[in-house]
């Protein structure tokens, strides 16, 4: 049982610090790939002459 | 229906209906980016890395996870973390190999029904693609009743036709935006809920241990489940050796490389490195997905437990906690009307809804965009214009709505909402997996071994609830018939390609 409780005490504690730090790096890098994908949506659809 | 006093009020309504408003004003403003097919399926391929890490993550981490995954914990204690573990190893994995994933963005496909057609024939797409819908649409057939739950748990409503009024208004929302700006929407809305959801539930957790304690979970657990609440290999945990295999096949394999809504993040990808990245980055994603609602129901079991007002009403006399299903979806979200604050409470119960949303869209665009691109069209010569697939889809999208509504209400769930999703998928992945697997790894996989494979799938329903009764086969569980399924599919894909080769010449 001890075995178990902290093998997912450890596993749960690791698992939150590095979603944290995923999420702080997901989030500002986000705001970047979404300018980017209207960016080049943009520039496909005037290269295909769709506007 | 139990009911305590919630904290949520007022601003939390207004917090809850303001998230809505943007939501949907997303989806209208997108909608004018949205030219083609390719546009509205897979945002024209210009995916990057973090957005497509976000998108993912948003799109799986959705309020149905959140609700099943919290009901695994509250059954099941610690051991449910084996789900979690597996999810997060399994999606690792397949980013650095790039096993599935990577040959299919490759292929250039926008389905898996569609990779059918280009290596066996396109009578295999038409079923393949309709096996698919059926099975995904049976799979989030019980999503709004989910939501229904939580609505009722986290506010304490206790009418029903109040509950059923809001769960419709939100799936018109769902569908309004959806219908207008198909993918561009989707990833947009997965990213804001990405942000909103992923600090709300490390600060709910946050909150939860330093509300009740580490050391009392730890212990309460015992006191409940004793070592069947820590160990999965034990058979009393609920789990068991042959439910972890099933987990590492279904929670681990499929949902990130066979399951379509995954596939179609990875379809939708700029390049095959951009892909290989978002399924490492992901892979914490998958694991946390479980991981956080588990813990989450964790709490609420011993939360309940410990409150004498509700111990009567989750638990048996013995103290074990009650077999109804319905009852024990209900515990997390009414947990947290308990412990969250105003306000607080407000944004996470707008971050939990707009995952509902965001579940609902990248789904109800999947399947619909599934019965047009891989049914429809094939079955009529690929003659459609685009602007009649736009307008087909958008049909799709709104009947399957309806479809939902009808299902939610008068379906019998009977078992944990977990294991009928996953043996509901089962209907399509089992033989997806063997055609999958035999088709970009094995030159010899044919077209006859490919249908007997698809049909053999249709085995699994045997493992959800009502029809495994019907049946008399209740000595079996959902997790060995999906295994059995599985297995035969594979079998069946090997021994009918053998036996009935494909004349032509399979290049690649």
């Amino acid at each position: 049982m001890m075995f178990w409780s902290t093998l997912w005490t450890v596993v749960f504690v690791v698992s939150m610090l590095v979603f944290a730090g995923v999420a702080v790096m997901v989030t500002i890098g986000g705001i970047g790939d979404i300018r980017a994908l209207f960016r080049r949506m943009d520039e496909r659809h005037e290269e295909n002459g769709d506007w | 229906m139990p009911t305590l006093d919630s904290n949520f009020g007022l601003i939390d309504w207004i917090i809850v209906g303001v998230y809505m408003l943007i939501t949907v004003g997303i989806g209208l403003y997108v909608n004018r980016y949205i030219r083609d097919m390719s546009d509205y399926m897979v945002a024209g391929r210009s995916i990057k890395s973090y957005l497509g890490v976000a998108t993912m993550i948003g799109s799986e981490l959705g309020l149905v996870t959140v609700m099943y995954s919290a009901q695994k914990g509250f059954t099941g204690g610690f051991a449910a973390f084996h789900i979690a573990v597996i999810a997060g190893v399994v999606a690792f994995i397949v980013g650095i190999t790039g096993f599935i994933v990577v040959p299919l963005r490759e292929l250039g496909v926008m389905t898996i029904p569609e990779f059918y057609e280009k290596r066996f024939s396109r009578g295999v797409r038409i079923i393949g693609g309709l096996l698919l819908a059926f099975s995904g649409i049976l799979n989030m057939g019980l999503f709004l009743k989910a939501g229904a739950l939580f609505v009722t748990g986290l506010t304490g409503m206790t009418d029903p036709t109040s509950v059923s009024i809001v769960m419709t208004v939100m799936l018109a929302l769902v569908l309004v935006y959806t219908i207008m700006g198909g993918m561009v929407s989707v990833v947009i809305t997965d990213y804001l809920q990405f942000v909103v959801l992923s600090f709300g539930i490390i600060l709910t957790c946050g909150i939860a241990i330093f509300t009740l304690g580490w050391t009392p979970i730890v212990e309460t657990v015992m006191t409940i489940h004793g070592e069947a609440g820590f160990n999965p290999m034990l058979d009393d945990s609920g789990f068991g050796p042959s439910y972890i295999m099933w987990m590492i096949f279904t929670a681990g394999l499929v949902s990130c490389a066979v399951w379509q809504t995954s596939v179609m993040r990875a379809c939708a990808a700029e390049s095959v490195e951009v892909v290989r990245r978002m399924y490492m980055w992901s892979s914490i994603g998958f694991l946390v997905r479980f991981m956080v609602p588990q813990f989450l129901g964790i709490c609420a079991l011993v939360y309940l437990f410990q409150t004498p007002a509700t111990r009567s009403m989750f638990f048996t006399e013995a103290g074990a906690p009650v077999a109804d299903a319905t009852l024990t979806l209900q515990a997390m979200p009414i947990f947290l009307s308990q412990i969250l604050p105003t306000g607080l409470i407000g944004l996470i119960g707008a971050g939990l809804l707009a995952a509902f949303m965001s579940t609902h869209d990248s789904y109800l665009l999947c399947w619909a965009s599934v019965l047009t691109h891989d049914v429809v069209a094939p079955a009529t010569g690929e003659t459609l214009s685009t602007r009649h697939r736009l307008l087909l889809s958008r049909v799709f999208i709104l009947l399957i709505g309806l479809f939902l509504l009808v299902w939610g209400l008068w379906y019998d769930l009977g078992q944990d909402l977990w294991d009928y999703m996953a043996i509901s998928g089962a209907i399509y992945f089992t033989g997806a997996f063997a055609l999958l697997l035999t088709g970009l790894y094995w030159k010899r996989a044919s077209t006859v071994g490919a249908y007997l494979a698809l049909i053999t799938g249709i085995g699994a329903m045997a493992g959800l609830g009502p029809v495994n009764r019907a049946l008399g086969l209740q000595a079996y569980t959902a997790a060995e018939i999906g295994l059995a399924t599985t297995v035969l599919s594979l079998g069946l894909m090997v021994a009918g390609s053998l036996l009935f080769p494909d004349k032509r010449e399979v290049h690649g």
